[in-house]
């Protein structure tokens, strides 16, 4: 709904819901206020100042909202009519539906009492706001897994876990102690100190495939807590330059060149530079694209190219 | 700009404080802000009710008095303009502002935020949930969630341009009737009107706008679709053989019907959905897979492995 309004329509809404958000926070702080609205103090002090010349019709002191700031506080009185917060539109309801939806498929196994709770809710907005029950969320991550990882990071416990490592292609069997879960580009990583590697790194949560709790050794090393401020792996990337051959969607997606799309050109060959974290993945990626794209340079990576390619083709002229 | 913001909120009070009808010589006369001539009041009510429809206040109108058939009145009904949830406990407030929490930083969270305001606004303390926070977050990906979603609700036909495999853009005229998000894409299935038939597609493979267009009232949604099966495991009568070694190839693992043990490696049956991306999938695992059949497939991985070896050498 919003999405389109001009600034004066987005101000008015903004009053008329900062009301019903003064009416149930009194004596809130003008700070607060902004944060919540997400705007500057500048903005709610501007507001609330408008706010003060609104009320019935009549406009005598008797019909106008009182607003009271006490050294930066603010509380409301008389705005009975505006009261109550306003309704509920249609993305607002849609938000609350898939937010809901997610909610359900990774209640912990201990609080399955609420499911039928969230249920309840997600009916009556359906009825109440017109949100169709046909839009879901289905979200790659097992609560089996993430239930399990959550609760070993709030009791710093570890955990054993096997991972299939898409580059190498290996699944290894690890434990770690689990520091913190962040979302990234719709997928969910677990950072956690390795206990194998003796360092920190960062797991994706869909490519762990079991989880079990595990013992701590006594005399195994602490995991330094500081380290979850320190953001990455401190691996270096890798430099790279492709020529692309034949422009498909797959290699727009592989290698991240959405800008290509934008600038609309459709150029017969194009010659981007690009890093990666991983040579592996580099041939690999490549390989994959089935010829629609040449490496260029590193020397060592294109000669590695050539020779899979070589071995595999003999391997199915054998065959 | 103020005085119009004032005048709206002004306008927004007394049409909601009323229990009758108000014809608009009385909203002339009592509420702030109308000034000069008639026209210039007319043009200023008028421009005013479109800005609060736009705001999604519903202003109904209707005779002022029902004996008499003079003058219309206006006023906005209090059950439309407010909240109407039902009772909510503190349980369902915080299991709702949980809900909303999943949105940060993704499609919907504007409107998430609006929500969780209007929430904390009900003065129902919302309850200590015990609860971790949701920990998998929407996808950033998929801003016409919206619009598709509306056309879920009632039918209606979409259109929009779709980036096809070799990069060509195709007009497509569909009408959808269910979205979902899988490994952090958003999905909507719908009847494809060219042919009927259901088709899946990528939200963020839409190019340009989404157009809306008139609901369809005869429409049925299929009943027997399975959006999450058929997201995970395309169905195909055909399929190909893959050889893949002992703990690798789990990429071609999660989506093979049967496994064979042959010692140092497993035959694995792999539904054909697209040429293309078994070859791709093959040569992704290098030496760790050999595709045995179908023909054509090898045939496919031969050329691409015998023109890399020519751009490579």
């Amino acid at each position: 709904m919003n999405k389109n309004l001009s600034a004066p329509l987005l101000r008015t809404a903004r009053l008329l819901d900062l009301v019903p958000y003064l009416n149930s926070n009194q004596g809130i702080s003008i700070q607060d206020l902004a944060k919540d609205f997400g705007v500057s103090t500048a903005q709610i002090n501007s507001d609330l100042t408008t706010l003060w010349m609104c009320g019935l019709p009549g406009y005598t002191p008797l019909e106008l909202m009182d607003l009271e700031f006490e050294s930066g506080y603010v509380t409301i009185r008389n705005a009975l009519t505006l009261s109550k917060p306003r309704n509920v539109s249609f993305d607002e309801g849609l938000a609350l539906m898939l937010g809901l939806e997610l909610l359900q498929q990774q209640i912990p196994v201990d609080r399955r009492d609420l499911l039928a709770e969230i249920e309840v809710l997600k009916d009556r907005f359906s009825v109440q706001i017109g949100v169709p029950r046909a839009v879901t969320i289905s979200h790659a991550i097992k609560p089996e897994i993430v239930s399990p990882l959550i609760e070993a990071i709030n009791t710093s416990q570890d955990v054993e876990i096997s991972y299939h490592s898409l580059y190498s292609d290996e699944i290894s069997d690890r434990k770690v102690t689990p520091l913190a879960i962040y979302e990234e580009d719709g997928n969910s990583y677990l950072r956690a100190f390795c206990r194998n590697a003796e360092a920190l790194r960062v797991f994706r949560i869909d490519r762990i495939l079991t989880l079990s709790k595990s013992l701590r050794d006594p005399n195994g090393s602490v995991a330094p807590k500081d380290f979850i401020s320190a953001d990455d792996i401190g691996k270096d990337k890798i430099s790279y330059t492709i020529r692309i051959k034949r422009l498909t969607r797959d290699v727009i997606e592989r290698f991240d060149l959405a800008q290509l799309l934008q600038e609309n050109a459709k150029p017969e060959e194009i010659t981007v530079e690009l890093s990666s974290f991983s040579g592996e993945w580099i041939q690999r990626a490549v390989l994959a694209t089935g010829s629609d794209v040449e490496l260029l340079s590193p020397p060592e990576l294109r000669k590695e190219i050539a020779d899979r390619a070589l071995n595999l083709l003999d391997r199915y002229a054998r065959k | 700009m103020s005085r119009k913001i004032e005048r709206l909120v002004n306008l927004t009070i007394a049409l909601l404080a009323t229990k009758r009808f108000i014809t608009k010589a009385e909203i002339f006369r009592t509420v702030e802000g109308y000034e000069g001539t008639p026209e210039t009041k007319e043009r200023m009510f008028e421009r005013d009710k479109d800005d609060l429809r736009a705001l999604g206040i519903e202003i109904s109108v209707g005779s002022f008095d029902p004996l008499f058939q003079d003058e219309a009145g206006y006023k906005i009904n209090s059950d439309t303009y407010q909240l109407n949830l039902g009772s909510l406990s503190p349980l369902d407030l915080s299991l709702l502002s949980l809900a909303a929490q999943c949105w940060q930083g993704a499609a919907l969270d504007q409107a998430a935020h609006r929500v969780l305001r209007k929430l904390r606004s009900i003065g129902i303390p919302a309850d200590e949930l015990d609860l971790p926070a949701i920990h998998s977050k929407l996808s950033t990906s998929g801003h016409d969630i919206e619009i598709i979603s509306s056309a879920i609700s009632d039918h209606s036909l979409l259109s929009f341009n779709y980036i096809s495999k070799n990069l060509e853009n195709h007009r497509r005229t569909v009408i959808p009737f269910a979205l979902a998000t899988h490994l952090g894409f958003w999905y909507v299935a719908s009847v494809d009107q060219d042919n009927q038939e259901v088709r899946i597609f990528r939200l963020d493979r839409m190019i340009g706008n989404v157009e809306k267009a008139s609901p369809q009232k005869d429409f049925e949604a299929p009943q027997d679709f399975d959006f999450h099966n058929s997201l995970k495991n395309l169905h195909s009568n055909k399929s190909a053989v893959f050889d893949v070694q002992k703990g690798k190839g789990q990429l071609i693992r999660n989506i093979a019907t049967s496994s064979i043990d042959l010692g140092e490696w497993d035959r694995l049956e792999v539904p054909i959905v697209n040429m293309e991306n078994l070859c791709s999938l093959a040569l992704w695992h290098g030496h760790d897979v050999v595709v045995r059949a179908p023909e054509d497939l090898l045939d496919m991985i031969k050329t691409s492995l015998q023109e890399i070896l020519v751009d490579h050498e």
